[in-house]
């Protein structure tokens, strides 16, 4: 087998060579297990490989290439899967001990959609338990390490995925997002994450956090590459009645449409808290579009500094119903106890760790009989209130841009024993996710010591062309 | 108990809708199959599945709601109902809520209103089968569609609540959305009671009571309930206010969980479903399509074809048996001899046989031959009795049947009126009997002609020749 | 001011076993969060609507026809006689 480090290319890249049969699928998935043999030693990124099963696909592939044409550019394509989605036949822990051995009957909507498009999963991703995290310190299976510096988080809750593609273990891979799980650790490990707007990709299959704000979303080198995934996954699906039917975005960016974006600047976003660094590099990556697109303006989001709160408020309600079904009864962790209410509490207590028993607590705590108007009944106003920010700012610009993070990666263990510290890494990626919107994160201009600093970009409800155009526009100006 | 206290009761039902599938997965729905094998990643609660709504369910449940007099809410919400139980795979049941599909209806019980608080769709749970050791769950059932419906405390007597059931029960077969069999789970009641003394406003406290599967348990479960409370209160005490458990081995209710340490359900908006939207089109739709209800077919009864009001309210017990006089009214314009040999003959037959008139032997059709060889007296009334029965034993028509035993009525004067002649020579006597004034003694020359002639002349018309040739002499 | 008890209440509620020590650790950190929570009840939210969905869409039910699953329960391990079995329930 000649090496060749294909995790290097971007699946456009890769699926040019495809194409052009210059390549061996073989040769592909050699490539990808060879740099995870090297690197997740110390990342950590996966919780299961499917090496031997990755090995026979493309092999058949390998085989019957000569007889296709009209190649879906996924086909053939190491992806990398994060483990709250389900795959069939396969463990889906969402790097919980309370589904450490439970093994999904059913594919998720996207993985089917991705599976008739010829991908290959290599392995299933770790993550921050359930989705509760932005760092991927909280998982059963160990925390995740910085590709970039090794004693650093990849932030989360997807650090797994987004690791694998920083350090090449694969071409595209899937994160979920419910607060800012898939831009936060694209922003951290300097790759390309999406959060589509919700409805856009089917739910079906994710294994659920937060209903209301959980989105699947791809993670990826490129914003070329986010939009080939994204136009593979997006759709409406009949298992998922919050999915929504609306044409699907085209799998291709266009850099130059962002001389008509006019871009809104959030004054709130460049208050204090913000890592001098960081505002660096986003600043000017601002300074680089200014000379590229209509106008720059500033704008204001009057209500930011309530999305920590209110984003808080609803996520744990909706998680300590949606994580209701971890019982011991039918599936996953069972402690046997003397009674049924003793299985029940021993099962949970065993198999939750410290952060989800936390958000469980006060999430019941928010939907409790007495305090449900108070917390949870309000948080779901102010959310209005955020999503009316928005919208009046969409009145007069085509997209919004901010830091993804308020800092660069900070250390493994710094901030796990401070919960509020944790939340408030959020700070940015919480309002566009309550509000429901489209946002990327994409390496801007410059880095942040040796740290490459995510841009988020906003978009309006399904406009996932134009975040996408704007952050290819950016990706330009770093070549 | 006397008349100290007012009985308040109010009603709580479910109803298990007749769909195919389930009602927020494609599974089927089916009664007595192998546990554990109507059953998907869906309603199982499998981590990553989503709800999504079975519109069947939906439109029977408009139908109930219009039948019942309700508004239909155009805009209804699903909601989140959380309770730790191992037949409830999720940890919460999805139900309607804040807004749910149909409000302020009513019932008419024997003259009275009884007000329909609301009506909503929801899921129901598995089954659990329980010993000392360990309890089994089947999932087969968890996520059939059910519709609940409240009344106000209307109900003032355990007659009453009775007799709103089974006129619940009467219109949910009329619109053919549930079996409604108490004893299959589907239909459950769960009544609550409180008492207050004659003249106070403020209600007592309540209680509620499960596990009644027949009506007669209902109305058993009432009264207990009514006279614990009662002998409570006379001796000062207060009412706690609890669920009770009906045992109807021993006939008594004992405690199931009290109330103050009663779940907090957590109720929330269901994020996985968006709003129901039911559009005035479609319940106008709806509402033309509801079949003649109960109530509504014994008027027409009454009022049009003039049946008795006792007659009519037999006829009206089941759709069936109200769609099988319709059939045979079709065809005998004789109502009233129609409906009588339905609530006598007929039902007759089918309480011995223990069959229901879907099973029936004797087609409208044929029933109405026969009664209207009855109607048009070519035969007799003992006569039509005998046919009949041989008709269920022999499936032959009403018409072969007469032929072949020669059963018809003659109308033959001239062969009648000699026989009269004969029977009246033979008893001279009776007859000077008769002239003298004691008439009754006709029945005694009707008897014997009939005899004489197998029965085969209308003892009217016999009658009828007797009195004109005794005239005569 | 939550106690360990209300926290002790609110586990029970949400069937959440947590040892003493965990409860008392958890007390001190889940009393910072609320307060900083309590910070969106100082907004003027009268006629507000809830953002109860994150997308604005109606409900489309569906079709009431049968698709059966197979093979749900093949990897689950709770199970005797084709039933799932807990302790009794008393």
């Amino acid at each position: 087998m000649s090496y060749q480090d294909f995790g290097s290319f971007t699946i456009r890249a890769l699926h040019q060579k495809i194409k052009a049969r210059e390549i061996k699928f073989t040769d592909i998935i050699f490539s990808v297990f060879e740099k995870i043999k090297k690197e997740d030693e110390k990342i950590s990124a996966f919780i299961t490989l499917f090496e031997e099963e990755s090995y026979q696909q493309a092999q058949q592939l390998d085989e019957t290439i000569k007889e296709r044409d009209n190649l879906h550019p996924l086909l053939g394509i190491p992806f990398a899967i994060k483990d709250n989605i389900c795959v069939k036949g396969s463990l889906a822990t969402c790097g919980s001990k309370i589904l450490a051995n439970f093994i999904s009957p059913y594919d998720a909507t996207v993985v089917t959609r991705l599976k008739n498009a010829g991908i290959i999963i290599i392995g299933k991703t770790n993550m921050d338990e359930f989705g509760m995290g932005s760092s991927t310190e909280t998982s059963y299976y160990g925390p995740v390490a910085n590709p970039i510096d090794n004693s650093c988080v990849p932030g989360g809750s997807s650090g797994g995925s987004a690791a694998v593609i920083a350090y090449h273990g694969a071409l595209g891979a899937l994160g979920t997002d419910t607060g800012g799980s898939v831009r936060l650790p694209a922003s951290f490990c300097g790759v390309v994450g999406l959060k589509p707007t919700y409805g856009r990709v089917s739910r079906y299959g994710l294994i659920a956090f937060a209903s209301s704000l959980d989105c699947i979303g791809p993670i990826t080198k490129t914003a070329d590459d986010a939009a080939i995934i994204l136009s593979t996954i997006a759709g409406h699906d009949e298992y998922d009645a919050t999915s929504v039917k609306i044409p699907t975005n085209k799998p291709i960016c266009n850099p130059n449409a962002i001389k008509e974006y006019t871009i809104g600047i959030p004054e709130e976003y460049f208050a204090e808290g913000l890592d001098s660094n960081v505002a660096h590099v986003v600043e000017k990556t601002i300074t680089e579009l200014k000379k590229r697109c209509k106008a720059v303006k500033k704008i204001s989001l009057p209500h930011t500094k309530y999305t920590v709160a209110t984003y808080y408020l609803i996520c744990t309600a909706e998680a300590s119903s949606n994580l209701a079904r971890y019982d011991g009864v039918k599936y996953g962790l069972r402690i046997m106890g003397e009674n049924l209410i003793s299985l029940y509490e021993k099962t949970r207590q065993d198999g939750f760790g410290t952060e989800v028993k936390r958000r469980i607590l006060l999430g019941t705590y928010g939907l409790s009989k007495g305090y449900y108007d108070e917390y949870y009944g309000t948080a779901q106003k102010v959310r209005t209130l955020i999503e009316q920010d928005f919208d009046e700012a969409f009145k007069t610009c085509n997209v919004i841009i901010t830091p993804t993070a308020p800092t660069p990666p900070f250390k493994l263990g710094e901030k796990i024993s401070d919960p509020l510290a944790m939340y408030l890494s959020d700070v940015f990626t919480t309002s566009p996710s309550l509000a429901g919107l489209p946002a990327i994160s994409i390496p801007g201009i410059g880095l942040a010591g040796n740290f490459p600093v995510g841009v988020q970009i906003i978009g309006p409800a399904f406009g996932e062309e134009y975040i996408l155009n704007c952050a290819s526009a950016i990706e330009q100006i770093n070549e | 108990m006397s008349n100290k206290y007012e009985v308040i009761i109010g009603v709580e039902i479910h109803v298990q809708l007749k769909t195919k599938s389930k009602m927020f997965c494609s599974c089927a729905v089916e009664f007595g199959a192998n546990p554990n094998t109507n059953v998907c990643p869906i309603c199982m609660g499998l981590p990553g599945t989503l709800p999504t709504v079975n519109d069947k369910a939906i439109e029977l449940a408009v139908k109930v709601g219009l039948a019942l007099n309700c508004t239909i809410v155009e805009h209804s919400t699903f909601a989140r109902k959380h309770y730790f139980y191992p037949d409830l795979p999720k940890g919460y049941q999805i139900t309607q809520y804040k807004e749910p599909l149909a409000v302020n209806g009513f019932v008419e019980v024997a003259g009275t209103k009884i007000l329909i608080r609301r009506l909503h769709v929801e899921e129901d749970s598995g089954k659990s089968i329980h010993s000392d050791k360990e309890s089994l769950v089947d999932f087969n059932r968890c996520g059939v569609p059910l519709i609940e419906v409240v009344t106000e405390p209307d109900i003032r007597s355990p007659e009453q609540a009775v007799q709103y059931l089974h006129t619940l029960r009467q219109i949910l077969h009329y619109l053919d959305v549930s079996d409604c069999d108490m004893e299959k789970g589907h239909f459950r009641c769960e009544p609550n009671i409180s008492l207050r003394p004659i003249g106070q406003i403020k209600f007592g406290v309540r209680t509620e009571l499960k596990n009644l599967n027949s009506l007669r348990n209902v109305r058993e479960g009432l009264e207990y309930e009514i006279n614990r409370q009662a002998t409570i209160l006379d001796e000062g005490g207060k009412v706690v206010q609890e669920t009770l458990y009906w045992d109807e081995q021993t006939k008594t209710a004992g405690t199931m969980r009290g109330k103050e340490e009663s779940e907090d359900y957590r109720y929330f908006l269901e994020p996985d479903l968006p709003v129901l939207v039911i559009s005035k089109e479609r319940i106008t739709t709806l509402f033309k399509t509801l079949p003649l209800l109960p109530q509504q077919r014994k008027n027409v009864l009454v009022e049009k074809f003039e049946i008795p009001n006792n007659i009519a309210e037999i006829i009206i017990e089941s759709k069936e048996f109200a769609d099988y006089f319709d059939a045979v009214m079709k065809y005998c314009p004789n109502y009233k001899l129609v409906a009588n040999w339905l609530v006598t003959e007929v039902r007759s037959i089918l309480n011995e046989k223990a069959i229901t008139i879907k099973d029936f032997s004797i087609s409208p059709n044929q029933l109405a031959n026969l009664l209207n060889m009855l109607n048009e007296n070519k035969i007799t009334g003992p006569v039509a009795k005998d046919i009949f029965v041989e008709m269920m034993n022999c499936r032959k028509s009403a018409q072969e049947i007469a032929e072949a035993t020669g059963l018809f009525l003659i109308e033959d004067d001239i062969l009648l009126s000699k026989i009269v002649d004969e029977v009246l020579n033979e008893n001279p006597d009776i007859v000077t009997k008769y002239k003298t004034g004691k008439t009754a003694v006709i029945g005694f020359l009707v008897g014997a002609v009939l005899r004489k002639t197998q029965g085969k002349f209308a003892p009217d018309k016999v009658s009828e020749m007797i009195l004109k040739h005794i005239a005569g002499k | 001011m939550i106690t360990k008890t209300d926290l002790e209440k609110i586990a029970k509620l949400g069937r959440l076993g947590i040892s003493s020590d965990e409860l008392a650790e958890m007390a001190n950190e889940f009393e910072k969060i609320i307060k900083y929570f309590e910070q969106i009840r100082t907004l003027e939210l009268t006629n507000v609507p809830p953002m109860t969905h994150a997308v604005d869409i109606i409900l489309e039910p569906r079709p009431d026809i049968i698709q059966s699953t197979k093979c749900v329960t093949d990897f689950m391990p709770y199970i005797k006689y084709h039933y799932f079995y807990v302790p009794a329930v008393l």
